[in-house]
């Protein structure tokens, strides 16, 4: 008798949903799209309204529609939780209003861990609780160079340890980037845009791009605007009814993917036409029509923005001398009790600017360095191309020496623990970890011989054994020390009540090959 | 006698008594016609009113104190045995008024005039935020915070507490930073109850003990007058033995309240919330955030406030911090490191406890005076300010938590610091091209320092940052030793000339001749008029 009403319940809605058309199952943290007809006259983008509330027991969960040209309107929605959801549309347009439909989430598969949140206060992790060991690289303008050198950087990541990317909407102008993009998000022409009429041709190119991404596994950090237009189309200075529109767009076609991460900007504070205040807005537009609560971070120039305001995510640091030092990078943390992500740190090349001419070992020490202080850095490449193709910029291939030795020290994160936390943070103590477990300690430029078995006292109770490995972060070697290390307290200036650190019963050290870019694992054995 | 004028020029202070004659009417509160005090002085008015019942919750008491369009609403407080007392600094010379508020008939309508004069020779006013990063007096005079610390100083026998400010009179330093609360257990470290009520913990804390306070005041006004700013720890997390620091919200809010109007007509005080506010199990993140909001609408002046941390740091975003008063033990080992926060808060920063000179086995007490010097030298080129302490034991213990005398051999260095400072431009040091591990501060084509720490080259390119400056550009030099204490001018100037798109160099080349030893700092002075056309401040790179 219940399946009968089931039946007849979905003949009922498939007769309303004529004009409507969805797949009948989706896997979760997947897009389901309903695609409506409705007017093409007029303009769709601002005349029209369009939502749907999707549904599951008591969860509801409202997802905006977009217009996508010729008379075509969607809506998109990734599923958070398996099984059965319904939705009904609503909108100012009879033939678009009250459509319904059910459709059921299925597991995910292999591959899919769903999107990325933060996690212990300053680290992320998938939906499913998979850590996400963050390694970004930049490719600001990859997605409005020709097709062939796009399809050529989506080969590169592929092979590449990244499992971020950072790249914008808007098209670049910039030293090696003057070309123009295949696509223009507007119809009009430049610094002359109908800003009320988006091509949806450039966007739905953009969404290829991102869900070429995500099954990659790589993360989508979308910077929103950016600075380097200055009025050469004038995407920088469209007026404020514009921008909200543009993002209000953007989130409605962008928000279901579950890659995406939200970059309000990069250099923001380069963007002069724009204040605090209007920083701030946005934000909150995006926080506000995005369902899913995806990462919201804005990338800093010379400024910082406030990234204690609530919106804000995790901290997104342009810096170009913190992660030379663990005991500067930490720093970051305490101060917003975020995730903290230097995303430009120089870039690994050989352009006469200073932003863009480190060598592959400063680059590769300064991920070590940011990693040892629990946060986490971010890769870039500017070398000098005949053809002024830089990674930095338009993508295509990666030169550099370091995305191997970074790819090197990502097994080395996914074989830890899900965190790394400083063990004894501003005493300048360069191991990171998990106390009396694990520890990751980085040697940096120095070359000593030998280390002195010693460890912050948290965490550890006497007669715990600990076995070591030095790691060369250059010649990407491991090598297992031969001796088990027994601990004990350690008396501070002989006074045995001040006891900060454990040492080896025998006083022992571990040996050293006398070069740079030595890194110590210590493991307890269990 | 139904009034008196009592002057004590040598604490700057006017105290008034109106009316203490018992049954006085309140109408005739004479006018104090002829009565004058400095500004930024303290006006202290002093009124008979009920001695029964508790006085300190049931009398309200309030005066505004107008100059032309200009009105200062000021809280009055109990002071024992019937006196009520309201203190105001006045922002302005010329003449004032008052006129009193109060729930009881004999306090309230009380009205009277004064007038302010010229501030005295080394009265500057009380210290401002200015220019983002840095402090002035409120007279425009910059202050360039040097500060100790003496957590419990003001707990001790009277000879203790005389050797403290003459110690300090002798420093460098010009903040102070001490708790109200005693810091200890047990009877001897408490030299007056703040409380009545049974020792230890029967306090009955809607009662104050004016002893207390009257002494703290007192301690308040010496620093004052020998140029000591009071950084004031209203709570901080070392007893649990009174109980003073884990009271509950109502007798926390008295209390600051009282303390606010009582001090604040001070105008050395600032007010330091807490001292390692996180290590107060008692207190949440919003406890925090509303005792700020008390003093901060209590205090008519708007004296400075911060908050200083143990292992997390409160949010110095929030608009009721002036500055951020952090803790920190390896900032400022490095200038790249201590000039992150400047940045993050856009406030000044103020490293409070960065270890300290001596020879305690806990590791925040054992810095080496190199070590503590070099802290000094790295926050100053940062465009911050570091603070000074010391644990080796005196006669009456420890300079950081007793006073007495001071044992280090930080203190001369920091002297000599000062001493360059004080020849330095009056907007402060902030850091030339950050972010670059440039290691310099100073004042863009004008005057610049550069620190080396604890390299020891023979020699440093003479190159500079290119923010306003032009080729052709003449300066002197000289080189510091921090630690031999020596200023040694390097003979003829040095004229730059641009080398690439970020700096300028010598324009033969020349390199500054250092001694090979550590601790070097390099002054560099711009001789003659600045560039007529500098390269301006500019945008970094993507």
């Amino acid at each position: 008798m219940k399946r009968i009403l089931l039946a007849a319940v979905c003949l009922l809605l498939a007769t309303f949903c004529s004009a409507a058309s969805a797949p009948a199952t989706v896997e979760q943290w997947n897009v389901f799209e309903l695609t409506l007809e409705g007017p093409g006259s007029g303009n769709p983008f601002v005349d029209v309204t369009l939502a749907a509330k999707f549904t599951q027991g008591e969860r509801t969960v409202t997802a905006q529609g977009f217009y996508d040209g010729a008379g075509i309107y969607k809506i998109r929605f990734m599923p958070e939780t398996v099984g059965e959801w319904r939705y009904t549309t609503a909108s100012n347009r009879p033939e678009l209003d009250g459509k319904s439909g059910a459709f059921t989430a299925t597991a995910a598969t292999k591959g899919n861990h769903g999107p990325v949140r933060v996690a212990h206060t300053f680290h992320f992790a998938y939906a499913d609780g998979t850590p996400f060991h963050e390694i970004g690289t930049t490719c600001y303008a990859w997605v409005h160079q020709t097709e062939e050198l796009q399809e050529q950087t989506l080969k590169t990541l592929a092979a590449a340890p990244f499992n971020k990317v950072r790249f914008c909407i808007f098209p670049k102008y910039y030293d090696w980037n003057h070309n123009d993009p295949l696509l223009y998000p507007y119809e009009g022409a430049p610094n002359k845009w109908d800003t009320a009429r988006f091509n949806p041709e450039f966007f739905r190119h953009f969404e290829q791009r991102i869900a070429q991404l995500r099954d990659l596994g790589i993360e989508a950090d979308i910077i929103l605007f950016h600075p380097y237009d200055r009025g050469h189309w004038g995407f920088d200075r469209l007026d404020a009814a514009g921008n909200d529109r543009y993002l209000h767009y953007v989130v409605a076609r962008f928000a279901a993917y579950r890659n995406v991460w939200w970059s309000l900007a990069n250099e923001f504070d380069f963007i002069t036409n724009k204040t605090t205040a209007d920083w701030d807005r946005f934000f909150q537009i995006v926080q506000a029509d995005d369902p899913y609560g995806h990462l919201r971070s804005i990338h800093n120039g010379a400024r910082m923005y406030d990234n204690n305001k609530p919106w804000v995510t995790h901290a997104s640091i342009q810096n170009g001398s913190a992660v030379v030092d663990f005991g500067r990078a930490e720093i970051y943390r305490e101060v917003w009790g975020k995730p903290v992500v230097f995303d430009e740190v120089k870039y690994e090349g050989n352009i006469p600017q200073r932003f863009g001419s480190l060598s592959a070992e400063e680059m590769t020490a300064r991920f070590w360095e940011g990693t040892v202080a629990g946060t986490y850095v971010g890769h870039g490449e500017t070398y000098l191309d005949p053809n002024d193709v830089l990674w930095w910029s338009k993508g295509g291939v990666l030169h550099g020496q370091s995305p191997a030795r970074i790819a090197f020290l990502r097994k080395i994160m996914e074989d830890g623990p899900p965190t790394l936390e400083p063990i004894d943070k501003w005493q300048d103590n360069p191991f990171a970890g998990v106390r009396g477990r694990y520890y990751l300690g980085y040697l940096g430029r120095q070359a000593p011989t030998a280390w002195k078995f010693e460890l912050y006292k948290g965490g550890l109770t006497e007669g715990m054994k600990f076995r070591v490995e030095l790691i060369d972060t250059w010649n990407m070697t491991i090598t297992p020390v031969d001796d088990v290390f027994t601990v004990k307290k350690k008396a501070f200036l002989g006074d045995a009540a001040a006891n900060y650190a454990f040492e080896d019963k025998d006083g022992k050290s571990v040996p050293l090959p006398g070069k740079p870019y030595i890194a110590l694992r210590i493991r307890l054995v269990e | 006698m139904n009034s008196h004028l009592f002057f004590h020029p040598l604490r700057g202070i006017v105290a008034l008594f109106v009316g203490l004659a018992l049954g006085l009417p309140a109408t005739a509160a004479p006018a104090a016609t002829g009565a004058s005090v400095e500004q930024w002085g303290v006006f202290e008015l002093t009124l008979a009113g009920p001695a029964s019942g508790n006085p300190f919750t049931e009398v309200e008491l309030t005066a505004r104190f107008t100059q032309g369009a200009h009105t200062v609403p000021v809280t009055g407080f109990y002071d024992g045995d019937g006196v009520y007392k309201i203190r105001f600094m006045p922002d302005a010379t010329g003449e004032w008024h008052y006129e009193t508020a109060s729930n009881q008939a004999e306090l309230g309508g009380k009205s009277g005039s004064f007038t302010v004069t010229p501030p005295a020779k080394d009265n500057h006013g009380p210290v401002r935020v200015a220019r983002t990063f840095h402090f002035d007096y409120a007279d425009g005079t910059p202050y360039r915070e040097l500060g100790t610390t003496c957590y419990a100083w003001t707990q001790r026998p009277d000879a203790d507490e005389e050797l403290t400010l003459k110690t300090l009179a002798a420093s460098p330093f010009n903040k102070i930073r001490m708790c109200v609360f005693p810091t200890g257990r047990g009877p001897r470290s408490m030299r007056y109850p703040p409380f009545e009520g049974p020792m230890p913990r029967g306090w009955d804390k809607t009662r104050f003990n004016p002893v207390f306070f009257r002494h703290l005041e007192q301690r308040v006004g010496q620093l004052r007058d020998i140029g000591v700013e009071a950084d004031l720890i209203v709570f901080h997390p070392y007893e649990t033995y009174w109980g003073f620091n884990s009271m509950d919200a109502a007798s926390d809010d008295r209390y600051v309240r009282y303390l606010v109007a009582r001090l604040a007509a001070y105008r050395n005080v600032w007010w330091s919330l807490s001292n390692e506010y996180d290590f107060n199990r008692a207190k949440k993140e919003s406890d925090w955030d509303r005792l700020f909001q008390v003093v901060q609408a209590a205090d008519p002046y708007g004296h400075l406030r911060s908050i200083h941390n143990g292992t997390m740091i409160y949010n110095q975003t929030h608009p009721w911090v002036t500055h951020a008063s952090i803790q920190n033990g390896a900032a400022v080992l490095d200038s790249e490191r201590a000039l992150l926060y400047r940045d993050v808060y856009r406030k000044p920063i103020v490293f409070d406890e960065v270890k300290y000179e001596g020879n305690n086995a806990a590791r925040w007490g054992q810095l080496k005076p190199e070590e503590l010097v070099l802290r000094f030298w790295e926050g100053t080129i940062a465009g911050t300010y570091v603070g000074h302490s010391e644990t080796y034991r005196g006669a009456i213990g420890a300079w950081l938590s007793v006073g007495g005398e001071l044992k280090g051999e930080s203190v001369a260095r920091l002297a000599f610091l000062k001493k360059i400072l004080a020849d330095s431009p009056p907007e402060g040091i902030d850091p030339i091209d950050k972010w670059q591990d440039r290691h310099t501060g100073g004042k863009a084509g004008e005057y610049y320092l550069v620190y080396l720490g604890e390299q020891a080259p023979t020699a440093w390119p003479f190159v500079l940052y290119k923010t306003a400056l032009a080729d052709g550009l003449k300066f002197n030099v000289d080189v510091i030793d921090t630690w031999a204490m020596t200023i040694t001018p390097v003979e003829g100037p040095f004229e730059i000339k641009k080398r690439d798109n970020y700096v300028f160099a010598d324009k033969d080349g020349r390199s500054v001749s250092l001694p090979g030893k550590p601790y070097q700092a390099i002054r560099i002075r711009r001789i003659g008029p600045p560039a007529a056309n500098p390269i301006p401040e500019t945008q970094t790179e993507p």
